[in-house]
């Protein structure tokens, strides 16, 4: 399919992203197999009274500790949440940073790309892990205290109002942000780094209340991460708006998807027709047909 | 077929095509704000702001506003630093012809009627044309075509596009679209965020800067800017259509000047929108017609029923790269080697930047551009290169070049000096772009270290933190290849570039505009 420059330069960032992403889900899903046992979405298995409870409220117990033995030690079990958190932003996330990431690549010089990478996605992470940790502390306060049916419905209110909240709004307009990024030296690296923490920080004010979802649901944990991975791609195409409270149901992705589709549609058919045409010609048959696409 | 005509050509300051749009304006003008075939609606179509049209008196309590359904389809819908900035300013030059063609036909005029182009690069047509700067006009009363809010360059009303201030160069670019550091003649494929900030090579030149020079600032004082100085006061001044009626024809005539400069081929340039659902371009006509297209729908002047009477560009340098095919194989096959460079993405790559924001207030700013030694010595490598395929150097004869070699950009290091982040509240705020200037040198004193310039339309809406840009402000690209080739020639080009930002008229510390990044970029092999 013919394609723009920026167009290629895009897909140059999003491919490996999207390979990442993939061995991430992969990875994840094998965690959750470890850790419910039965089913590898998940799910609640014969008799999972226990398993019924949420992820924050048995972490300790559930996340599999290095080794692969079940312990209840703070430490292998926070070391198995970092790990496990980490695993979920790269399957989760991944994707959606490639326009950051293409603006340090496109702005910095070549010998200095690589370290631009890891110093964007240190500060990126960095903002996560710490913000993912409150997150879990605050659900595994609630959790205490609240049914897991309950502490999900209250999750998913927060998640709606804070949606349609300008707070969010303004997060979500600043998310597209993209800084001068200086060339050389220390100035260069924190540059970097800071873009990353504010766009780390941008990204989980965007998106924070869905985060815990995956979080306080007990059973069908995976099924909340792809629903909740869904909804923060399908958001990541909305243009920013004057902040202001308003019902914000992401629906552009509908009208991109369809766009995508006809375009291959039409692409294909091009294709079978100048085939055709090569044929015809070749034969001698005289059928003349419309390339479509073609500007008139 | 209609023909658009040089405004300055048409026989007299009032000859028949000029004075029928007139008329068909002051028609306009006499409809509601509601009535989609008005002036001011059609003024908001590219673009409104409550405050500026309330300020200005082009919104009063007694105006009344269409449906919201109304507004979100046309309303603020021009398109700019894209790749849509060139195909939607056709349409919509089309659509408002159509309607001034009704209101002139209504009255008695020729049913041929067409828009005129000012093109102010020719000899001696710089000034505003003469039927735009008058207060009075042959039917008595105010003239309609005149504008109190239009204050020229130096802010007093004396309204004329300033030659040294403008160029063509934006002919010389080898593709339409490229990417951010490097944006191409027509503008960069933003994808899906339609909120670009980076201004194609004829957007920047001489598009922006002819709505800086002709609008102004009154006294320069950028809280008082002249209508063509806002995009959301633009297209209130009548003068906007035979500007972009220009820039429509400078697209047409780069397109015919050599046979890779084609447009883009890819499916979502021609077949924007994707989907009915997603907002596209669509324009009010006569007798509520609606006028839908896309971009393949006008490639074609031909089929959009009017041509212009002359495609040269007048005053530009002789395009660098333009070789005529010997024959229509030829042709053919650079057109279609055209179109694959056309389609590659560039290899773009920093060179250098400056060590942090460069403030712009008072007269002058002076930046210091630090550029990597390894990647300075490959871009002067490159430039070398371009200087045997193409003997004499960037301006010499180019006739032992093929136009195989042309359209597959053979030597085709270029340097590009990006602007980043420029961010404002004055959009007047011109401002002329020196590179290489020995320490302590008068910019004035030396006219071959002029870069280029800049003219930051849009500035105030890309600034505002609530707006489409997030607040990040615009980013300007000026191809320097022939400045920095000459400072490499006579050994001139060190590691440290210097920079110096001189604006038209002195900035008011408070009203200061900042460039977030000064930054060198080559693309090249």
């Amino acid at each position: 399919m013919i394609d723009s420059p920026a167009a290629s330069s895009r897909r140059r960032i999003r491919r490996p992203l999207l390979l990442l992403s993939v061995a991430a889900w992969a990875a994840t899903l094998w965690l959750h197999q470890r850790a419910w046992g039965g089913s590898v979405l998940g799910l609640a298995a014969a008799g999972g009274g226990a398993q019924r409870s949420g992820l924050a409220h048995r972490f300790i117990c559930t996340l599999p500790a290095p080794g692969g033995r079940a312990s209840v030690s703070p430490w292998s079990s926070a070391a198995g949440f970092a790990g496990g958190w980490t695993l979920m932003l790269v399957a989760m996330m991944g994707p959606l940073l490639s326009p950051a990431l293409l603006h340090v690549v496109d702005r910095t010089l070549p010998r200095r790309r690589r370290r631009a990478v890891v110093e964007f996605t240190a500060g990126y992470a960095g903002v996560w892990l710490v913000g993912g940790a409150a997150l879990l502390a605050l659900a595994g306060l609630a959790a205490r205290r609240l049914d897991t049916g309950v502490l999900v419905v209250a999750v998913v209110l927060v998640g709606l109002l804070w949606q349609c909240s300008p707070a969010r709004q303004r997060c979500s307009n600043r998310h597209h942000a993209t800084p001068p990024l200086a060339a050389f030296g220390r100035r260069a690296d924190l540059d970097v780094l800071r873009f990353g923490l504010v766009h780390g920080a941008r990204c989980f004010g965007t998106c924070w209340p869905w985060m815990l979802v995956p979080l306080v649901v007990g059973s069908g944990h995976v099924v909340a991460m792809v629903l909740v991975s869904l909804l923060l791609w399908a958001d990541r195409f909305e243009p920013p708006r004057v902040p202001a409270w308003r019902i914000r149901v992401p629906r552009r992705w509908i009208d991109i998807l369809g766009g995508l589709w006809r375009d291959r549609r039409r692409s294909v058919a091009g294709r079978r027709v100048r085939a055709w045409t090569r044929w015809s010609g070749v034969t001698g048959l005289r059928v003349r047909r419309e390339v479509p696409g073609r500007a008139p | 077929m209609a023909v658009r005509r040089n405004v300055y050509e048409l026989g007299s300051t009032w000859a028949d095509d000029i004075l029928w749009y007139a008329r068909g304006v002051a028609a306009m003008k006499a409809r509601a704000l509601d009535d989609p075939t008005s002036w001011r609606f059609y003024g908001a179509i590219h673009g409104i702001d409550a405050q500026l049209w309330t300020r200005y008196g082009f919104l009063g309590p007694n105006d009344r506003q269409p449906s919201r359904t109304v507004v979100q389809t046309y309303w603020n819908q021009c398109q700019h630093a894209s790749w849509f900035f060139l195909p939607w300013h056709r349409g919509y030059l089309v659509a408002f012809e159509r309607v001034v063609r009704a209101a002139v036909v209504s009255l008695g005029g020729p049913s041929d009627w067409s828009l005129p182009y000012w093109n102010y690069f020719k000899t001696g047509q710089n000034a505003l044309p003469p039927a735009f700067a008058s207060q009075t006009w042959p039917d008595g009363g105010t003239n309609p075509l005149f504008v109190a809010q239009r204050y020229g360059p130096n802010g007093n009303g004396n309204v004329f596009v300033q030659v040294s201030m403008v160029n063509l160069n934006a002919m010389n670019s080898v593709r339409f679209t490229g990417v951010s550091t490097s944006p191409g003649f027509g503008g960069v494929d933003t994808g899906f965020s339609h909120s670009g900030r980076t201004h194609g090579a004829l957007e920047t030149q001489p598009h922006d800067w002819v709505h800086g020079l002709v609008g102004g600032a009154r006294n320069n004082d950028p809280n008082q800017p002249g209508l063509m100085s806002d995009p959301d006061t633009a297209g209130l001044d009548p003068i906007f259509w035979l500007h972009h009626a220009n820039i429509d024809r400078l697209w047409e005539s780069w397109n015919r000047s050599a046979a890779s400069h084609t447009n883009p081929t890819a499916s979502k340039w021609l077949n924007w929108p994707p989907s009915a659902a997603q907002r596209g371009f669509v324009l009010p006509l006569p007798a509520n017609g609606t006028y839908r297209y896309m971009p393949k729908d006008v490639l074609s002047l031909a089929s959009l029923g009017y041509e212009y009477d002359d495609l040269t560009p007048t005053g530009a340098p002789a395009p660098r790269d333009v070789v005529v095919p010997a024959t229509a194989a030829a042709a053919g096959a650079a057109s279609s080697r055209g179109a694959a460079v056309a389609n590659e993405e560039p290899r773009v790559e920093l060179v250098g930047a400056s060590d942090g924001s460069v403030p712009l207030s008072g007269s002058e700013a002076q930046a210091t551009v630090r550029l990597d030694p390894g990647m300075r010595r490959r871009m002067a490598d490159g430039l070398a290169t371009a200087r045997r395929v193409t003997p004499g150097g960037p301006s010499g004869d180019a006739s032992g070049r093929t136009a195989g070699d042309e359209a597959a950009g053979a030597g085709a290091e270029r340097v590009l000096l990006n602007l980043e982040n420029v961010r404002g509240t004055a959009d007047a705020a011109a401002f002329q772009v020196y590179v290489g200037l020995p320490a302590g040198a008068d910019p004035a004193e030396h006219p071959e270290n002029l870069a280029g310039s800049i003219a930051p339309f849009g500035l105030r809406k890309a600034s505002l933190e609530t707006g489409d840009h997030g607040g990040q402000g615009l980013n300007f690209v000026i191809d320097i290849t022939d400045l920095v080739d000459r400072l490499d020639l006579d050994e001139h080009l060190g590691d440290r570039l210097d920079v110096r930002l001189v604006p038209l008229n002195p900035i008011a510390a408070k009203d200061e505009l900042t460039v977030g990044l000064i930054s060198v970029y080559r693309e090249g092999d």
